[in-house]
């Protein structure tokens, strides 16, 4: 797989980024979503960044996705930098944003439409929808899928573009304990196969365990990366090993989710 | 209760239409029948051409609605539709049967504001040139200047939720003269165009403009934003965040704007005819006042009816088209 990722991934380089929300209406004070923030993700690393609500997951991912800009820093992909919006950054929200005037075949194929090239790249648009399990669901509009056939498509909708990255916001933050579960899977096979870059935010510890290589946690206000914490556990992971408790643990203290006064283990 | 039910089947199997339902089916052939004796009859006090003409409508629609019944008694869909359309049919027969005995047949509501059917009928026959060729010069008006119009609303519209430039330009001029109503600007109107047909034009066009470029704005300005961001990192271009994401994205509200917009065509249609045009319906009507023929003003308005109507189920049929995606569609 180390080959396919040479092949796809790409490197992220985060320097010195901050990002402040000016006018939050009247006499608002701005809002500091990002404060310096540097971060590493090198190629075909699987990141999760987690943190509480509210302290800038989001905001990263689309600075990264180029829908927005920072107010100072610079972010880099493969050492060059990001202004604009490129399919070789696919981003898949949490709602999956489908066209719901397009059929799922559709939707797969907008980015090889916008660019033109639709015509040779038919084909490709047939093997995505195999590839995230649609196939039989190609005249399909939005509206008749499940949550998580609708986050299938969008999954395949980024993926027809080949992207070098593909950045996720708590693409299954919607979905049951067993869709989710499934999508994971299919989120690992497709990072396994292709080799693409991942940077997934997610707000569930054993989520971010269970897929990343390294976990970012982000502390709210100033909105900065906390901690990096480097998932070293072999793959396909056990969920209720020990090992993978220890890390979930590390990552609770780490969110301060855990009282610092050690309680006592009996209460009699 | 599954006893019942099995009750209920073996009931079904021997006769297989209850009474209630071989009433209902028969109720509009019923209602027929004594239009068409009520029609043959009694004698008529009031002077008409000829009653041939609706004699031979009643007994086509005798003959349709016999036959109907009958395939109702073997097929479950002719079944279905006629007995939910009997009650309706029933009352429409009814009502022509009680309206020729109101006019034709006793003269209790006075001529010429209130033509028989018979009479009415008879002008939708011997005018019928006439009226051909009014329908096609209002068509024309119509279509020539509600499709001017339709454009040049979507293209404001779109340019006005999406430049916000555009939008502080025009609006305050949307605002302050968009609500006029198309035909008061007739008296400037008729002085500034140098035919009354392209003043008409002008009319309708303008009429048109206004509600199909406010909804087109609205449901441009609308559109979620999450699907310009998804589509720009797919690779999409302005072009198409405009043309393939927008607008498809607002054409719900955009359709609301043409069927208004067609509405205040249709108004302004026909006010410019009666005002100005020397063709089209709304003249024609105009003309036959003049005369008090008012059974050639309610043929014209028959006309009216079932091409406007024609033309709204021309319009929702596209919208179905268009709109395939979406469910809890508004129903025409
Ligand atoms: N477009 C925006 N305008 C103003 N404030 C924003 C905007 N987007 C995000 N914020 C603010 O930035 C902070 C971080 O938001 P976000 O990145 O969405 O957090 P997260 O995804 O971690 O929950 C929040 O306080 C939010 O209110
Ligand atoms: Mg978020």
């Amino acid at each position: 797989m180390v080959a396919a990722a040479i092949k796809e991934g790409g490197r992220i380089t985060v320097d010195g980024v901050s990002r402040v929300f000016e006018d939050q209406g009247k006499g608002g004070q701005p809002v500091v979503a990002l404060s310096k923030v540097d971060l590493d993700i090198e190629p075909g690393q699987f990141i999760s960044l987690i943190g509480p609500s509210g302290c800038g997951k989001s905001t990263l991912l689309r600075l990264i996705a180029g829908i927005d800009n920072p107010t100072s820093g610079e972010i880099k992909l493969d050492g060059e930098l990001i202004k604009d919006a490129h399919p070789s950054r696919g981003l898949v929200f949490q709602d999956p944003t489908l066209f719901p005037w397009k059929n799922i075949w559709s939707n797969v194929a907008t980015g090889p439409e916008s660019r033109g090239v639709l015509k040779e790249q038919k084909g490709e648009i047939d093997k995505f929808i195999e590839l995230v399990g649609l196939q039989g669901f190609e005249k399909a509009y939005p509206h008749q899928l499940s949550g998580g056939m609708a986050q299938r498509a969008a999954l395949a909708r980024a993926l027809v573009n080949h992207p070098k990255v593909l950045l996720l916001d708590e693409p299954l933050g919607a979905l049951d304990a067993f869709t989710r579960m499934n999508l994971q899977e299919e989120i690992l096979r497709i990072w396994r196969e292709r080799g693409t870059t991942m940077v997934f935010v997610t707000h569930d510890i054993d989520e971010a365990v269970y897929l990343s290589d390294r976990v970012v946690v982000m502390t709210p206000r100033p909105a900065q990366i906390k901690e990096v914490i480097k998932i070293d556990l072999p793959r396909p992971r056990v969920r209720n090993s020990t090992a993978f408790f220890e890390y979930r643990s590390r990552i609770l203290e780490s969110l301060q989710l855990v009282p610092e006064i050690e309680q006592p283990e009996y209460i009699v | 209760m599954e006893i019942a039910e099995q009750i209920g089947i073996q009931a079904k199997v021997k006769p297989k239409i209850a009474l209630s339902g071989v009433v209902r089916l028969t109720l509009p052939v019923v209602a027929l029948v004594v239009a068409l004796l009520s029609h043959t009859l009694i004698p008529s006090v009031q002077p008409v051409v000829s009653e041939r003409a609706y004699t031979i409508v009643l007994v086509a629609l005798l003959v349709v609605f016999s036959a109907w019944a009958l395939t109702a008694l073997y097929r479950k869909s002719s079944y279905r539709s006629l007995l939910y359309f009997s009650g309706i049919l029933t009352f429409i027969f009814v009502l022509l049967a009680v309206w020729e005995l109101l006019t034709l047949k006793s003269g209790t509501l006075p001529l010429p504001y209130f033509p028989s059917q018979v009479k009415i009928l008879d002008a939708l026959i011997n005018d019928r040139h006439k009226l051909f060729i009014c329908v096609l010069y209002s068509l024309r008006l119509l279509l020539i200047g509600y499709l001017i119009g339709a454009f040049f609303g979507l293209v404001t519209g779109i340019l006005m939720g999406w430049y916000k430039h555009f939008q502080y330009w025009i609006n305050p001029f949307l605002r302050f003269i968009g609500p006029i109503p198309a035909t008061a600007w007739i008296p400037v109107v008729l002085i500034v165009f140098p035919s009354s047909f392209t003043a008409s034009i002008f009319l309708i066009a303008l009429g048109t403009w206004f509600p199909v470029t406010v909804m087109t704005w609205s449901g441009i300005a609308g559109v979620n934003k999450s699907f310009f961001e998804v589509a720009r990192t797919l690779g999409a271009n302005e072009r198409y965040l405009v043309l393939r994401v927008a607008f498809p994205a607002a054409f719900p509200l955009i359709f609301i704007g043409l069927f208004m917009g067609l509405g205040t065509s249709f108004v302004t249609l026909i006010v410019a005819e009666m005002l100005g045009v020397k063709a089209g319906l709304g003249f024609y009507i105009t003309w036959a006042q003049g005369w008090a023929e008012y059974y050639k003003v309610y043929a014209a308005l028959f006309i009216m009816a079932v091409l406007f109507s024609t033309i709204i189920t021309v319009l929702f049929k596209i919208r179905d088209r268009v709109l395939i995606w979406q469910k809890g569609l508004i129903k025409w």
